[in-house]
Order: structure tokens, then C-alpha cells, then sequence
């Protein structure tokens, strides 16, 4: 018998005209890895939750999801919630308690075991996840990447036989995301567990999964097992940007098989003789100097190491760069010194040739944190633009980055890509010549995160610098010419990308990877297409 | 240090607290004052270190003295005139009362930083959650909160200030009352998952209950014992009225003799308790 079977589900939220979801119909068996995608606002978020033991309040449903043949409604409480646990999305608001043991306990606290069980049980998951070194620590102070690790061991204390992950990893860097799927993997293969997750980045996950759902406008348009559903999306466009990047390289190779992995396109690229690819010329040339930095040197406290230390970077009028490194390496701390948000202790900036005395000679910089939330006041998108007085260009960055139907929502409201997008207009609005980005990509799904990088091209060819301080290796390959790397608090690179990912073995994109023996210098899918058209 | 008085059970270690502090407040007396005041400094530099108690030794001076030259201005009573001004009388009875005033309070904060010290949020929460465990809970998720809300409030501040100035007051006002707004919508924002995510995982299902768990061993029992004993002294002299000090109308001499001579020991003990404890444990170390 299948573990859940839902049939013809249907569901609208109150005081919504439009069904969220609209005759959904699968089944899902015990052990299955199933990946449910599909664009913002499709309909993932919904579904998930009538899966999570009928957590959505109002609303009209029709249609029924079944668990081992009973509705939700006819199992015990007791019994639903140690069978379905859930992971969401926000790693921060998921949480509880203030510290990693009491966080995993709640729930084995909530359902009143004894206390010598509970702690039983507690060593056993601190065991098994190797994070008995942390158990006693405030789980502020964790990385995202562990925070979210913390949340799944608290859902795993119940035992449950499904887990259901909406978006797990969106607001993780690519390496934490990397090694928390290869946990939920791990939990597949080694116990046994039914996994459901949406996702937006399925470069991890797709190898590992069985069957993909994609939803589109509360519908399932496609439902397969993986390598159907690879094969599938290569031919249809609108598909193809679920694929990881790598699948581009199908277009070089014309097989059967749609490469997943760097091993997969390997294999397929080992006999194939491909034309030389061309050469490669910069779009854009070097040009007069906008912002430089000499011997900076920051540290938060007297008592902690630098952050930054002795940095020398040039950003040159016009110029669109990539800010790389890992974790806690000094990315954000870079962005606020240029931003004029920290004070460097030593070190000169000069801006626009005139040498930066405070912070007020820094104030046309438009500097836009990871976090958008932090730039919104306001109840509306309109009030938050000042709709009425508005000038030329913000009209113009309101039409670029295209809010203009999303003028009487509330920024809260908006999806992760729409934040970010208006935190940009909100900081450009007095016209700056520099735009300082952090992690903008962060937990935009594909086609969103293509549109998003067009906006910024465009805005970068109407005569803004930028510098985004990025995760996402793909994301810099397409759109960045220059990159700065950070390293043990230092700028490592300063230069080319293209150059810098050729010369790295290790550090680079996956199609890099693929192509390092025939063509280092092919770096993202662009170069993928333009090698095919050439 | 982790042994020694911060080792002691949760429970016992609340008790002597709550112990300490009521006596501390029902005796307005200078000499036991300053008994409570020299033994608790000692235990605080002890924990802290010397430099770190520093840093409060200057606000601790500042309040005294305000507190001290306070009272005499507004309180005229008392026999001793020390001086006329403006036709008001200062007396000497009204300064005493001042610096009464400040050694207890005074006293009461560093008992409060020793509680601070030696109390983590696990041993608070599992002493709490014998006698109301809702409250505990309640304190468990606020101790998350503070930070948290804290954290939040600084990023917001630097994002602002970058494009709102923050010179007049007036500005300032309405920066922090837009910034409080944002915190609000935020948090609430994420309630709503916080209480999806409680609820997912069975809260409100049963009456709850603790995995905290602290032995009781011996050294407890005999703090226990021992603290009783000492309080049960101090109680039996506070209550035959033996260590009172009035001020007004005619103030109480201050002696120590042998009526009363039990008394300034027994508080003299049981304000160093810790003190002791700590030091048996480190002679235990050092035989090592």
C-alpha cells in the first residue's frame, strides 16, 4: 500500500479568488525521495503543508490526502505528529528555545516522555549528527547551515517515517546546502525515510532524488522519476532552468542522456571531438577609476583578530564584480567599510578621486543587505517608494525592475526576489554611481534569478559599478567579468574571472569542472551556448 | 571556575539567594551591611576578577554618594544639626539613612551579579519549572527573544543611519519609533511560522514535562544544612529585635557585644558560604 495517496486535492485560501492548489493527484511510497518544484507562488508551500498533518488553518479543501490509508483527521494527534515531521524554510523562525539541547527536546518535552528517555534520546541524535560539541551552545550564535541542522534533529527526536523539507537549504550559502542535502540523504538511504522537499536549487539534489513533481499555478504540469523528467526539461525551455546548470552541456553532446553530474558530462564528453571554441574577448574594457582602497584594516573589537586586513582594491567606473570567498571571511564587513556603515580603523578610501574623510563623503554609495527586510518602514510598496513625489528615475528603476503591479502590497508580503528588488530601487534612489549587493541571489528560484541578473546587467550598462558579494559561482560566471577573492581576512585575487576559475581545480563552476581538459576557459552556460552557435 | 559554588544543585543555590536577599532587606543596619557588602565583593572579584569589578566600582562610589546627599536634602528629621542652609537643617541621622539606603542597594546589585555568575539560564529554568513550569517555558523562549530582537535593532540602526540623518532629536524620535514598527511586523511575520513549527511538533498535546536533570548529592544536603542552620540564627536574632537599628528619632548605638555577638557571625558565614566552598574545592585541585 502507498504511504500517502492524495486524490484530486484542491484548496483555496480564505478571501482568495483563485484556487492554491487545483486537483493534485500522486501517490508517494514508503522510502521515496520526492522533489516537488516549480516557480514562486505555484503552490509547493500549500501542498507541503496539507501533507504536514492538516497544519493549514481555514480555508476550503476538497479531495483528500490519505496516510497509510486514513485521513489525518481520523489519527490520533499523538500518534500524527510522530509520524510526519516538518522542516521549514527560515532556519531562525522555526526555532523555540534558546539553546540546541532544549530545542531538540521540545517536542519529546511536549509530548510528556520521561525525563531519563528524553535524554536518551538526545544523546542519541547529538551521536548520530555529531553535534554533541554544541549541545549546551546558544543556538543564536550557530551558522545557518547548523541552525538548520539543529531544527531536523528536533523533528527527528519524534521518529517520524516522513520528513517534509519546504526549501530547506534557500537561505543557506551553496556549501552548508551542500552538506545538509547530503544529510537528508544520508537519512534516505541509511533509514529508510520517505523524503518530500521542494526546492529552487536542484543542483545538489536532483542526483539524489526519485521523482520530481512541478507544480505551475496550483496544477502538476509534469510528475516522473528523475532521469525522464532530465530529458524532458532539455527539450521544453521553460523546464530546462529546474536542470543544475551542467545540463547545458547536453547541447554540446546531442546523446541520449542528459548529464546531471560532473562525472555524467565527463563520461559523455571523454569521446567527443569538439571544434576549437573561439576566442574570447571582454565586453567591457577597463575605464577610469571609481573607488579605491588602500591598507584597510577593520576589526569589530579590540580584543578579536581583523577582519580585514591591509586590503588594496581598485572598482572602476562602470564595472560589475563579484565579491567571492567562504563563510566569515569578510565579505559583509568589506561591503559595510565601502559602504561607510563601519569605520575602518586604518586605511584610506578614496571616492571619486577625493579621499573619503567620514562617513558623509560616502552617502551616495547605495548599499543593499543581505537581508532586505532591513530597508522596509513602510506598510506599502508605494508608500515605501513615496509613489507621490516620485522623480524620473525612480520611474525608471520602478519600470526596470518591474514593481509596478506589486505598488500596494505589503513588502512582507513579497517573495524573496521581489525584497530584494525593491530594497535595490530603494537604495539607488538618489542616483549613485556604485551599488554594493550582498548575497542578492540567496534563495531566488531559477527564472526569477535569470530576470534578477538581467536587471542588473542593465542597470550596470546604464553606468553603475556594482559589487556583489556572492555564494553563487554560476551566478558571478554569467554576469561578472572581475571578481575579488577573500582569504584569512585578505584579498587573495583581484582581476578576471574568467582567468581566476580556468587557473582553479577545486573552486570552481561544475561545467569548468567538466570542461577543464578540453577548454578551461569556459566557465558558464553562456560560453556553453555561444561554443555551440559559433 | 566550574566547581565549587556554581556546582551546587540549582535548587540550593536559589534557596540561599532568595535567603540572602531577605535578610539583606530587613536589616537596614550599617555594620551588617557592610559585612554582607565586604563578603559578596570578595566572592564577585573572585568570579569576575579583579578588573572586571572595577569597571563597577565607579558606579557603585557615584550612586552611594547621590543616594547618600539625597536623603538629608529632602529629610529634615534627626537630633544631630550638622549644618543650616537656606533655612533647612541637615542632620546627621539623614545622612546615615542616605548611606544605609545605598549599602543595601548597593549590596542587593552585586548579589544580583553574583546570581548572574553562578546561575546559568539551564539551572534557572529547571529551579523555576519545579513550581510553575509555564513561566519556565515562558522565560525559556524569552531568553531566546532578548538577543535576538537586540540583534536585529543594531542592523536596523546601521542600515538607517546610512540614509537617514540622525542629528535632531526629533529626526532621532521618529527613526526609533519607524524602526520598533519594523521589529514588530517582523516578529510577528515569523510567529506565525514559530507556531506552526510548535504545533507540528505536538505542543499542546500533554502537560509538559523536563529533560533537565541535576543530582543531589552530598555536599548539597550539607550546604542545605548548614545554610538553614546559619538563617535560623539570624531569623531568631531578627526577630527578638537584637541587631534593629533605628535612626529616627534617636539613633541606636553601634556595638558589637555579647548579646548580639552570634548574630554578626552567623551573617558573617553565611554570606561567605560560597566563598568557602569555592576555596575548599581549589586546595582539592592543588593536592593533585
Amino acid at each position: 500500500m502507498a504511504q500517502f495517496v492524495i486524490d484530486k486535492l484542491t484548496y483555496k485560501y480564505p478571501r482568495q479568488h483563485s484556487a492554491a492548489l487545483r486537483d493534485i493527484s500522486f501517490e508517494v511510497n514508503q522510502g521515496d525521495f520526492i522533489l516537488v518544484c516549480g516557480p514562486s507562488g505555484s503552490g509547493k508551500t500549500t501542498l507541503l503543508h496539507h501533507l504536514n498533518k492538516d497544519t493549514l488553518k481555514g480555508g476550503k479543501t476538497s479531495g483528500s490526502v490519505k496516510y497509510l490509508g486514513k485521513e489525518f483527521s481520523e489519527i490520533p494527534k499523538l500518534n500524527a505528529i510522530s509520524e510526519v515531521g516538518m522542516v521549514y524554510q527560515d532556519p531562525e523562525a522555526q526555532i523555540v528555545m534558546d539553546r540546541v539541547g532544549d530545542e531538540i527536546a521540545f517536542s519529546l518535552e511536549n509530548i510528556a516522555m520521561e525525563s531519563e528517555k528524553i535524554r536518551v534520546r538526545l544523546a542519541e541524535l547529538a551521536t548520530y549528527f555529531g553535534i554533541d560539541d554544541i549541545i549546551n551552545k546558544k543556538i543564536m550564535t550557530l551558522s545557518g547551515g547548523q541552525k538548520q541542522l539543529i531544527n531536523l534533529c528536533s523533528v527527528l527526536a519524534l521518529r517520524p517515517n516522513v520528513l517534509i523539507f519546504d526549501e530547506p537549504t534557500s537561505r543557506l550559502d551553496p556549501l552548508a546546502a551542500k552538506e545538509f542535502i547530503k544529510m537528508i540523504h544520508l537519512l534516505n538511504q541509511e533509514l529508510g525515510l520517505t523524503i518530500i522537499m521542494s526546492e529552487h536549487r536542484l543542483d545538489e539534489v536532483i542526483s539524489y532524488a526519485d521523482k520530481v513533481i512541478m507544480l505551475e499555478n496550483g496544477e502538476i504540469s509534469f510528475c516522473a522519476d528523475v532521469t525522464q523528467f532530465a530529458k524532458a526539461a532539455s527539450q521544453d525551455k521553460s523546464l530546462r532552468e529546474y536542470l543544475p546548470k551542467i545540463a547545458v552541456l547536453d547541447e554540446l553532446i546531442n546523446g541520449i542522456k542528459v548529464p546531471l553530474t560532473v562525472k555524467e558530462a565527463r563520461l559523455l564528453l571523454a569521446d567527443k571531438k569538439l571544434d576549437k571554441f573561439g576566442e574570447i574577448s571582454r565586453t567591457s574594457i577597463a575605464s577610469k577609476e571609481l573607488m579605491s582602497a588602500k591598507n584597510l584594516s577593520f576589526a569589530y573589537d579590540y580584543h578579536e583578530g581583523y577582519v580585514l586586513k591591509d586590503m588594496d582594491l581598485v572598482i572602476n567606473e562602470s564595472s560589475f564584480i563579484s565579491l567571492l570567498g567562504a563563510n566569515a571571511t569578510g565579505k559583509s564587513t568589506l561591503l559595510k567599510c565601502l559602504a561607510g556603515i563601519v569605520k575602518p580603523q586604518s586605511g584610506k578610501i578614496k571616492y571619486q578621486n577625493k579621499k573619503v574623510k567620514n562617513a558623509k563623503d560616502l552617502s551616495d554609495i547605495a548599499y543593499v543587505a543581505q537581508n532586505p527586510v532591513l530597508h522596509f518602514s513602510h506598510e506599502s510598496v508605494g508608500e515605501e517608494l513615496n509613489i507621490k513625489e516620485m522623480d524620473e528615475y525612480t520611474k525608471y528603476l520602478v519600470d526596470l525592475f518591474d514593481l509596478e503591479k506589486l505598488l500596494d502590497s505589503h513588502p512582507f508580503d513579497l517573495s524573496g526576489g521581489e525584497q530584494q528588488k525593491l530594497a535595490i530601487v530603494l537604495a539607488m534612489q538618489n542616483k549613485p554611481k556604485l551599488l554594493l549587493l550582498d548575497e542578492p541571489t540567496k534563495g531566488l528560484d531559477p527564472q526569477s534569478k535569470d530576470k534578477f541578473a538581467q536587471i542588473l546587467k542593465e542597470l550596470n550598462k546604464s553606468g553603475v559599478a556594482i559589487l556583489c558579494a556572492t555564494h553563487d559561482l554560476d551566478f558571478a560566471a554569467e554576469n561578472t567579468e572581475d571578481c575579488i577573492m577573500l582569504f584569512d581576512s585578505k584579498i587573495i585575487y583581484q582581476g578576471g574571472l574568467r582567468e581566476f576559475l580556468a587557473d582553479n581545480n577545486y573552486y570552481t563552476t561544475n561545467i569548468n569542472l567538466a570542461l577543464k581538459r578540453i577548454e578551461p576557459r569556459c566557465i558558464s552556460s553562456k560560453d556553453v551556448l555561444k561554443w555551440k552557435n559559433q | 571556575m566550574r566547581f565549587g559554588f556554581i556546582d551546587i544543585h540549582p535548587i540550593v543555590k536559589m534557596i540561599y539567594f532568595l535567603l540572602l536577599l531577605t535578610f539583606i532587606m530587613l536589616t537596614p543596619h550599617p555594620l551588617i551591611l557592610l559585612l554582607y557588602l565586604i563578603a559578596l565583593s570578595l566572592y564577585l572579584i573572585r568570579l569576575k576578577g579583579f578588573l572586571e569589578f572595577r569597571k563597577g566600582l565607579r558606579f557603585y562610589l557615584l550612586l552611594s554618594l547621590v543616594l547618600t546627599l539625597i536623603n538629608p536634602i529632602f529629610n529634615q528629621r534627626g537630633q544631630t544639626i550638622l549644618f543650616t542652609l537656606l533655612n533647612r537643617y541637615f542632620t546627621l541621622e539623614a545622612v546615615i539613612y542616605g548611606l544605609v539606603m545605598a549599602m543595601t542597594f548597593i549590596t542587593i546589585i552585586i548579589l544580583f551579579q553574583i546570581f548572574n555568575e553562578t546561575i546559568d539560564s539551564h539551572s534557572f529554568i529547571y529551579a523555576i519549572g519545579r513550581f510553575g513550569p509555564k513561566s519556565a517555558f515562558l522565560i525559556n523562549m524569552a531568553l531566546r527573544y532578548i538577543p535576538l530582537i537586540q540583534k536585529r535593532l543594531k542592523e536596523l540602526f546601521e542600515i538607517r543611519s546610512l540614509t537617514k540623518s540622525t542629528k535632531k532629536l526629533k529626526q532621532r524620535i521618529k527613526l526609533w519609533g519607524e524602526i520598533i514598527g519594523v521589529i514588530f511586523t517582523w516578529s510577528f511575520e515569523e510567529a506565525i511560522i514559530t507556531a506552526d513549527s510548535m504545533e507540528s511538533r505536538g505542543y499542546g498535546l500533554k502537560k509538559r514535562t523536563s529533560y533537565l536533570y541535576f543530582k543531589w548529592r552530598a555536599k548539597d544536603y550539607l550546604f542545605l544544612v548548614l545554610m538553614f542552620v546559619l538563617s535560623f540564627i539570624i531569623s531568631f536574632y531578627l526577630i527578638r529585635g537584637l541587631i534593629s537599628f533605628e535612626i529616627y528619632p534617636k539613633m541606636t548605638p553601634l556595638v558589637v557585644d555579647r548579646q548580639n555577638f552570634l548574630a554578626y557571625l552567623a551573617i558573617a558565614l553565611i554570606s561567605s558560604l560560597p566563598f568557602f566552598i569555592d576555596e575548599k574545592e581549589r586546595l582539592k585541585w592543588r593536592n593533585l
